[in-house]
């Protein structure tokens, strides 16, 4: 028996919603604490958020599929019981069976998003685990990560023995079996070392000149790969269906079930990550999407379905889908919720359909104010079609419109930013145009600006950020043209922003400077009120750096510390969408027509298809 | 929604304890907890009317955050009628750990509500020193506690709201309140009260608070 922790109904009366604590839900996992192989999925962020992940969701029904497993979620608890946990000397651990974190033979993290990096440190530590591999021994879990940011994990590399790069469903189940059969972690990684998608950071250093430039990379293990490939899940047919997650006692951020229609995204906005590094698109078939919905109803009870993808109404059989569905989800009192329609193609009967959707409003994800710098970030949206869609949505009784956009886009002049206030005004024009009668209830027009980040494997790759006092004038400026009483506007935090940028294009320096920020206090920089930016600043002076290193603009002909992994897209490929950028030209979404972006190497989805 | 056609309608009575892990959500998540497992058990439950129509499931009273429960009420309305073992079977295989339902009978809707019905309820505190709470509950003064209304703040004494206590053991207190929408004196108000009147410092959040009935008239 291990040992595990125990949980007095004083220290769960003196914290805020203990039920993040003591797991127990319908469709959690319990096994016998002999299995071969215990492995703690962690998510660096509190219960309602990692609850709220599909791709954990369903890495626990897989590993929990094997009879040689037992995978438990392990979330870094809400600040009041992190500072009880501390003064009780309660070490972290997993929801399950509430062992402790070092307890476990492997210890798997998701890199979900840059500002997490210091709370996954903060659970290591609180879980009393050596943070730097190089420090860990046998006795030690074996600490392994993947998710959206592997695609550049450099940051956080040195922390990890192992990290997934790309789709972890089918390298996992090999990954498992070989650990089963390894004697220790040295002949596991070895032999992990050649699968395709595996990246030990130990076999891989980065070589600088004498003025700090990268210069290449050198192998410290001779049957290491170099690129190390991204692998992915070829046909969703045969990627591993959840149909049991877990359904939790207390309220958490997406209480639903979901449907992940595709994988990926075709339409190649430039600044966006997630519509590069899927690539390419691939669909999972209608009737086991339908079938799915129907278990999950059975296994869970839920009174909401979600359909999930990067674009969703991309699906190509989304009407049969829906057509197929709503019989199905109506008798049972099932709403059905459509996260992300675009209004490109905007089908107002489908969000007739979802009754859910009228409270949600709805959502323009326009990126940019002008016509011209949504044709330089290739974002395929026209403003008569802004002002179409919201003319229906007005007419059809909807008050309440969110528009999402980015400040500081590469190329952004005073202009582009006025166009911002010029399209919402129009849209306020075009509620102005309803008949009187049914002008009773005004509109909630809701502007969201965000920071552009660049983002490794986008083409904006190689764009400067601008400056953090131009995004305080810009920000003004804005604030003073959007003063109306329909409108509420709100922007993210630039600190923050600056950070995250920092560590997105981030290398192996920034390791100790992690370390730093975590000494001093820093933990859950994803929240506001947990940031502080002058710990980053004084944790990156204390070792000779400054964001500016980071948040620079690159030649094209400078080398990249994530060049050492083949993500799919080439290079290549991202340069010439960054010189097209360069001339306000816009690129086909890949479903009309092959941009030969590399992708198609995969030999599956879209490319199939599409590409020549 | 299900189809607004005049629905038969088949009540229940069902009684459910709790307890460990479950024992700390919020009554709300309680409620909705019930509601999930209503619909994995497929149980053809009536909807309620109105734009957002919700499971026809009625709580007798709200439990509070780390109570435990033995035998508290809720009413189930059922478009079918249903054998009441079987529904009881039917939801015990669905119910997350810690739940369980206990007895389920054929339930006469009036007027009232079922939580208009509610008069008393039984709680029994189990942990070391509960004994101590003794003598503050039988002197006869006022025990005064500070309740925050949208009024504001006033302090009112519980006292007239024990209506019986008993200590079953050195570590078993058994108290019975008056609970319910006009006068509903909660647990950890009522500990609040009796450990101030102590001497010496007693931490009633280490007790395991359970309500053992719900006392309908
Ligand atoms: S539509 Fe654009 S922003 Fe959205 S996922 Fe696709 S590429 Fe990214
Ligand atoms: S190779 Fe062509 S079809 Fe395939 S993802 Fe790239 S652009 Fe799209």
């Amino acid at each position: 028996m291990r040992k595990t922790v125990h949980l007095s109904n004083a220290l769960l009366r003196a914290v805020e919603k203990p039920s993040r604590y003591v797991g127990g839900e319908w469709n959690s996992v319990i096994k016998d604490d002999t299995v071969k192989t215990r492995f703690a999925l962690c998510f660096p962020d509190i219960y309602e958020i990692g609850m709220s992940n599909l791709a954990l969701s369903i890495l626990y029904q897989q590993i929990n599929a094997r009879d040689d497993c037992w995978c438990e979620r392990v979330y870094q608890p809400a600040a009041d019981m992190r500072q009880k946990m501390q003064e009780q000397d309660i070490p972290l651990f997993s929801l399950e069976s509430k062992t402790p974190l070092s307890a476990f033979d492997i210890v798997g993290f998701t890199l979900q998003y840059e500002l997490s990096y210091v709370t996954i440190l903060d659970m290591l530590r609180s879980g009393a685990i050596p943070l730097y591999s190089k420090d860990r021994t046998d006795n030690d879990p074996l600490v392994i990560a993947g998710g959206p940011c592997a695609v550049n994990a450099e940051p956080v590399a040195d922390f990890f023995d192992l990290i997934v790069v790309g789709e972890a469903e089918l390298l996992l189940e090999t990954l498992l079996d070989l650990w089963a059969a390894s004697e220790s972690k040295t002949s596991f990684l070895e032999k992990a070392s050649r699968l395709e998608g595996v990246y030990v950071p130990a076999f891989y250093e980065d070589l600088y000149d004498r003025d700090g430039k990268l210069t290449g990379f050198h192998k410290l293990n001779e049957d290491a790969p170099l690129p190390i490939k991204r692998t992915l899940v070829k046909d969703l047919s045969q990627a591993f269906l959840p149909l049991r997650p877990i359904v939790p006692n207390s309220e958490i951020v997406h209480d639903r079930m979901v449907l992940e229609l595709f994988r990926g995204c075709t339409r190649g906005c430039r600044f966006c990550q997630a519509g590069q590094i899927y690539r390419p698109v691939r669909e999972r078939d209608k009737d086991t999407l339908v079938r799915q919905a129907k278990s999950l109803m059975d296994a869970t009870g839920y009174d909401e379905l979600g359909l999930l993808s990067l674009s969703t109404s991309d699906y190509s059989a989304l009407e049969t889908l829906t057509d197929d569905l709503l019989p199905l989800l109506t008798p049972r009192g099932v709403n059905l919720s459509l996260p992300s329609l675009r209004l490109d193609n905007f089908s107002f009967d489908l969000m007739k359909k979802a009754s859910s959707t009228r409270k949600a409003g709805l959502t323009f994800a326009i990126e940019a104010g002008s016509e011209r710098l949504r044709n330089r970030i290739n974002k395929n949206i026209r403003e008569d079609d802004v002002l179409e869609a919201a003319r229906i949505a007005f007419s059809g009784g909807w008050r309440t419109l969110k528009f999402y956009l980015m400040l500081g886009l590469p190329g952004e002049t005073d202009e582009d930013v006025d166009a911002i206030s010029d399209i919402v005004f129009k849209v306020i024009d075009a509620y102005y145009e309803l008949p009187p009668a049914e002008r009773r209830k005004p509109p909630t027009i809701t502007v969201s600006a965000s920071f552009f980040i660049p983002k490794p494997w986008t083409p904006f790759q190689w764009a400067k950020m601008l400056p953090e006092d131009e995004y305080d004038r810009r920000v003004k400026r804005l604030t003073e043209r959007l003063r109306h009483r329909f409108i509420r506007f709100n922007w993210h935090d630039r600190d923050m922003a600056v950070i995250e940028a920092v560590l997105a294009r981030g290398d192996r320096r920034l390791a100790p400077v992690l370390v730093s920020v975590l000494e001093r206090g820093g933990t859950q920089d994803s929240w506001r009120e947990h940031f502080s930016y002058e710990r980053w600043l004084d944790a990156l002076a204390g070792h000779g750096l400054t964001t500016d290193d980071y948040t620079r603009g690159r030649e094209t002909s400078e080398l990249f510390v994530w060049d050492k992994i083949d993500i799919g897209v080439t290079k290549r490929f991202l340069q010439r969408e960054w010189d097209l950028a360069g001339e306000d030209c816009m690129s086909h979404d890949c479903m009309t027509e092959c941009l030969h972006c590399g992708a198609n190497r995969f030999n599956c989805g879209v490319c199939l298809t599409h590409a020549g | 929604m299900p189809a607004d056609r005049e629905e038969k309608k088949y009540a229940y009575l069902l009684y459910y304890e709790r307890r460990g892990g479950i024992t700390w959500i919020a009554h709300l998540d309680l409620m909705r907890t019930f509601e999930r497992a209503v619909h994995r058990a497929r149980l053809p439950v009536v909807w309620s009317q109105g734009f957002n129509p919700r499971p026809a499931i009625e709580f007798a009273l709200p439990v509070g955050v780390g109570i435990e429960t033995r035998k508290d009420p809720f009413s189930l309305v059922l478009s079918e009628a249903i054998a009441s073992n079987e529904i009881g079977t039917r939801l015990n295989e669905v119910l997350p750990v810690g739940l369980r339902i206990v007895e389920v009978e054929d339930y006469e809707q009036t007027k009232k509500s079922l939580m208009a019905r509610v008069e008393a309820a039984t709680y029994e505190f189990v942990g070391d020193g509960v004994q101590k709470l003794l003598e503050p509950l039988s002197t006869g003064g006022p025990l005064v506690v500070e309740k925050h209304s949208k009024k504001g703040r006033r302090d009112i004494d519980i006292r007239p709201g024990i209506r019986s206590f008993e200590l079953a053991d050195a570590t078993r207190l058994i108290v019975s309140v008056n609970a319910g929408s006009r006068d509903n004196i909660r647990p950890d108000l009522l500990l609040t009260a009796l450990s101030s009147e102590l001497s010496e410092p007693f931490e009633w959040q280490a007790l395991t608070v359970i309500r053992r009935a719900v006392v309908l008239n």
